[in-house]
């Protein structure tokens, strides 16, 4: 069905592990295609969030047109949509991979092919996507541009004899990358003439223009006037606008098969935009959706509880803002009696949770406290029926519980082989279960069954300190299992602290409580009398740490007759006591608990 | 010591407080001058300044006339020449002080008249001339009997010169001597603690203040013990044993403590001191000190320049809080009076704001009783030895429960618009 327009088209993504330069690349295509001068490059100029600069990773897909005029003479139009590179994004990162024909694979060549890249990789070859390697970094002392060839080779399993080899941060083979991209990559295909099929892969909020899709054109046209269906939802509106990015805005008569851009309705609600829905034409509707939608549904929950109880109204106004940008994310009102009124928050994932509350924090200037994340468990009562659990404190009584279950995922590591003893002993601590192990060329890959929740505890950072960094993983969730789990409360002085409370395995709560309450004894500052912590299940207390009593904490000098300077300081002291939460009689610093709640093992 | 001591004053034509009874007061005098400021000082003073000691005592006694002219011919029942370094004045210039201190107020016959003084500035021929002019009391810092650590904190004097500054005085004719000491410097160990207050104690002052190095940031030793390029100050424990250390050879030694850092034999407590700790009037002049005069605070400019400036009538140049509230004043009387081991007069309290202490903060004396940190006599409310360790955090209780009924009784103002009681 190819005609001479989608000829000239090109749609691909560049998929890459964190930091082998996707963005950097990205950036040098902009430049060289013309869409941004020399100098007016900033760094990773598709990560517009100061976060993902700052961290050197994607969030949002984004997708930019861009002109290029290759060897052969002609001018073809390069889609590039930039993924976010991250686990818990991957329903995002396919969609944006069933809206490209062709993928960049950039590795680093001092890296080689790490757990991400295969991640990713699978995924485009699950889409039929053409996939060209690209061999970055080769400027690098370090670099070693044929191990890695044959690393892709091997483990990959694709030619990858032509790879280009470049240096996206000094702008070297750029070129050999884009005649490989035009050369390689089939242009798409579609019927222009049959009924709209429009891919939303991504959607953004527009203070001004409300929800914008990005869309692929798998069938039919868009354009402004006409009256769009999400086949999904249901939901209908008018378009406004059509459109590419460039990576402003380019308005355009229409989008038809085999394009990429965007399409702004006046949709208020970005919940409507739902990332995987296809968009018809109502009046003249497709016989059936694009296959692959499904609905995202967080993972991980945690509570946020502003430090100033004053902040609650803000932080509402600040998760009502991201929202709008992020179907993703929910909330919804909490108290807890230790951190006052919050918000129950649920994440794709614990990238996810950082990101929100880190843009919390500097985006809206918010000091927040964040609970321990927690997944959703299974609760089957005894009377039959069961509960969703994604709060420790919502535990029904043990009495009440039959049994309960929680959500495993199927994990992938790959690492060298000299880390895997260490490797294998760090799941087996993690209650994972070894299926099997593969070896590629000099790596290994490790196959786990774990409990998510284990991952979403100190996982990532325990498989990068054993492996010496060496490592990495994927995971993919793939169902519920009956597990013998317990609540396990911390009492500070006898009370217990809700926000503390946490969901463990029986045979991990002794540890967990142990190594909870030794790090509360360092962080609770002494105050007049000695305070008991307890880590208890049920009513049965397992460990016990005390908080001596201060020893002294008095004035004991002479300000003369300056008694407004005596009053000021114990003012001061009056002061920072409000930034700390009482309970019952203990005041705990709001960074203690953050200290806990942060801890490792 | 009586409370207040009332009688009609002098009428004097610019006060407004002439129809008053006039209260006893204490009077400080401040002299802000040393030869050099040690590493912890953190209080108004200043080196090299010596060439202009006579027109600083000359704007001194233009204060003390203008203030006396303001607030009438009070009685004095207490004089501190506080520093800095007093005795870096000279005989002649501390009688021109007090003649004028005479001139304008009743000086009671029995009254406590104190001076502040380094162990390295002093000679025969000027204290017998402090002492002649009235100065019954010297105070001496000594800080320390070890010369290493008095070199480290900034000392200009040895141990020696201290041991030497006591006898002098003596044969001066000072029979009411304080040493003030410190512990808690960087480096110091209990052992090194004990034998500067064992030798301390050998030379028999009257009186010993024993104060733990409290860093004031802006300071140097501040930055030298951030910076790590001084010995790092002493651990809890250290401390802890450097506490017990002081309880004990001070109370085997025959003194008694009667505030957090004070100890005195029999009858020779700082009563100039207990005049700020019972809350009762004082008049301070001189660079930077603070009055609390007829339930009005002010303080006067702490730069050299601006206060000789100050022509004396010119009131205005003082800085004032105004007038406390009767809620800070009530809190102030806990805060000075807890330091004192006797605590706080309940009587006077409720006379002087006609409610009882128990019903100002009922909550925080009924708690603070439970925990043992705080316990009564007929006459006094006090804190327990434990009580007096973590006084800050009994204070900081006081306040936020005053804090929460302010709260309470606004709500109730706010709900209830109409009563008419």
């Amino acid at each position: 069905m190819a005609n001479e327009r989608m000829d000239k088209i090109r749609n691909f993504c560049i998929i890459a592990h964190i930091d082998h330069g996707k963005s950097t690349l990205a950036d040098r295509l902009l430049e060289k295609t013309g869409v941004y001068e020399k100098r007016e490059m900033v760094e990773q100029i598709l990560d517009s969030m100061e976060l993902e600069r700052e961290r050197g990773i994607t969030i949002k897909s984004k997708a930019v047109t861009m002109k290029y005029k290759a060897n052969d003479g002609e001018t073809y139009t390069l889609n590039l949509i930039d993924t976010p590179g991250h686990v818990d994004f991957t329903y995002e990162v396919s969609r944006a991979l069933a809206a490209c024909e062709g993928a960049l694979l950039v590795v680093d060549s001092t890296q080689g092919v790490e757990a991400q890249t295969l991640a990713n990789v699978y995924m485009a070859l699950e889409h039929d996507l053409e996939i060209i390697p690209v061999i970055n970094k080769i400027d690098l002392p370090s670099a070693r541009p044929d191990e890695v060839r044959s690393e892709i080779e091997e483990i990959i399993g694709i030619d990858a004899s032509n790879a280009p080899l470049i240096s996206a941060k000094v702008g070297l083979g750029i070129d050999d990358v884009l005649e490989s991209a035009v050369k390689m990559m089939p242009p798409p295909e579609g019927d222009e003439d049959a009924p709209l099929q429009a891919l939303i892969f991504d959607s953004f909020y527009d203070n001004y223009r409300g929800a914008i899709c990005y869309v692929r054109i798998v069938s039919g046209k868009v354009r402004a006037g006409m009256r769009i269906r999400m086949m999904n939802t249901g939901a209908c509106f008018d378009v406004v606008e059509v459109g590419t990015r460039s990576p402003g805005y380019a308005p355009c008569d229409e989008l038809r098969a085999g394009d990429v851009g965007y399409i702004a309705a006046s949709i208020k609600d970005i919940h409507d935009t739902r990332v995987g829905d296809t968009i018809t034409d109502d009046a003249n509707p497709a016989a059936e959706s694009l296959p692959g939608y499904r609905q995202v549904t967080p993972m991980v929950f945690c509570g946020i509880y502003p430090v100033d109880g004053a902040d609650y109204e803000n932080l509402k106004d600040a998760l009502e803002k991201l929202r709008l940008n992020d179907a993703s994310l929910t909330f919804e009102p909490e108290t807890s009696q230790a951190l006052g009124y919050g918000f129950r928050c649920g994440f794709l994932g614990l990238l996810h949770m950082e990101i929100i509350t880190m843009r919390l924090e500097r985006e809206f200037d918010l000091d927040l406290i964040t609970t321990a994340p927690s997944v959703i468990y299974k609760v089957f009562k005894s009377d039959g029926t069961v509960l969703d659990v994604d709060n420790p404190s919502n535990l029904p009584p043990i009495g009440e519980i039959e049994h309960m279950e929680e959500p495993f995922v199927k994990a992938s590591i790959h690492t060298p082989q000299e880390y895997v003893g260490a490797l294998m002993e760090t799941c087996q601590n993690k209650r994972g279960v070894f299926k099997d192990m593969v070896y590629e060329g000099s790596r290994v890959c490790l196959h786990y069954e774990m409990p998510l929740s284990e991952i979403i505890f100190d996982f990532f950072d325990q498989i990068k300190s054993r492996s010496r960094g060496y490592a990495s993983y994927d995971y993919e969730f793939f169902g519920y299992q009956e597990s013998e789990l317990v609540k396990l409360d911390m009492l500070l002085n006898g009370d217990i602290c809700d926000a503390l409370s946490m969901i463990v395995h029986k045979d991990r709560a002794y540890t967990r409580g142990r190594s909870i309450a030794e790090k509360l004894k360092d962080v609770i500052p002494r105050q007049m009398f000695e305070i008991p912590i307890q880590a208890a299940i049920g009513g049965k207390v397992i460990a016990r740490e005390t908080v001596k009593a201060m020893r002294k904490d008095v004035l004991a000098k002479c300000y003369g007759g300056d008694i407004t300077r005596k009053r000021k300081l114990l003012e001061k002291q009056k002061e920072g006591k409000k930034r700390m939460r009482q309970l019952g009689s203990v005041q705990v610093p709001s960074e203690a608990f953050m200290a806990v709640l942060k801890m490792d093992e | 010591m009586k409370s207040l001591r009332r009688g009609l004053g002098t009428q004097s034509p610019t006060s407004p407080f002439r129809e008053e009874y006039m209260e006893t007061i204490s009077l400080y005098i401040h002299i802000p001058l040393c030869v050099k400021k040690c590493a912890y000082c953190d209080f108004a003073s200043f080196s090299g300044r010596m060439a202009q000691r006579d027109c600083y005592v000359q704007a001194v006694c233009r204060e003390i006339r203008a203030q006396a002219a303001f607030f009438g011919r009070r009685r004095v029942a207490t004089v501190f020449f506080g520093g800095g370094t007093p005795t870096l004045l000279s005989g002649a210039q501390i009688t021109e002080m007090m003649r004028v201190v005479r001139e304008c107020f009743d000086v009671l016959p029995d009254a406590e008249i104190t001076m502040e003084g380094n162990p390295g500035t002093l000679d025969m021929e000027n204290l017998r001339a402090y002492r002649a002019a009235g100065v019954n009391r010297l105070s001496l810092g000594v800080q320390s009997m070890d010369d290493k650590l008095l070199a480290a904190i900034g000392r200009i004097h040895t141990a020696k010169e201290a041991e030497d500054a006591v006898a002098m005085a003596r044969k001066a004719g000072f029979e009411n001597i304080n040493l003030d000491l410190m512990y808690g410097l960087p480096g110091q160990n209990a052992i090194q603690w004990k034998e500067t207050l064992q030798k301390a104690i050998g030379l028999a002052p009257e009186h010993l203040s024993c104060y733990s190095l409290i860093l004031e940031e802006g300071t140097p030793l501040y930055d030298s013990v951030n910076a790590g390029e001084c010995a790092p100050l002493p651990d809890e424990e250290t401390m802890e044993s450097m506490d017990a250390l002081t309880l004990e050879l001070t109370a085997a030694a025959g003194y008694s403590q009667y505030e957090v850092s004070n100890y005195a034999k029999p009858d020779r407590q700082c009563r100039h001191n207990i005049v700020y700790w019972e809350c009762l009037p004082y008049l301070g002049v001189g660079l930077g000190a603070h009055s609390d005069m007829d339930r009005r605070r002010f303080y006067n400019p702490a730069e050299w320049e601006s206060y000789l400036q100050m022509t004396g009538n010119d009131a205005a140049q003082r800085k004032g809080e105004g007038s406390c509230s009767q809620q800070e004043r009530m809190f102030e009387r806990m805060m000075m009076g807890l330091r004192q081991t006797r605590g706080v007069d309940a009587a006077r309290f409720e006379r002087d704001f006609g409610c009882t202490i128990e019903s100002v903060w009922p909550e925080t004396i009924a708690q603070m009783t439970r925990k043992k940190l705080m316990t009564s006599n007929k006459e006094r409310i006090l804190l327990t030895p434990r009580g007096m360790q973590v006084m800050n955090g009994v204070l900081v209780s006081l306040m936020e429960e005053a804090e929460k009924q302010g709260i309470y009784e606004k709500t109730l103002i706010d709900s209830k618009p109409q009563t008419d009681d």
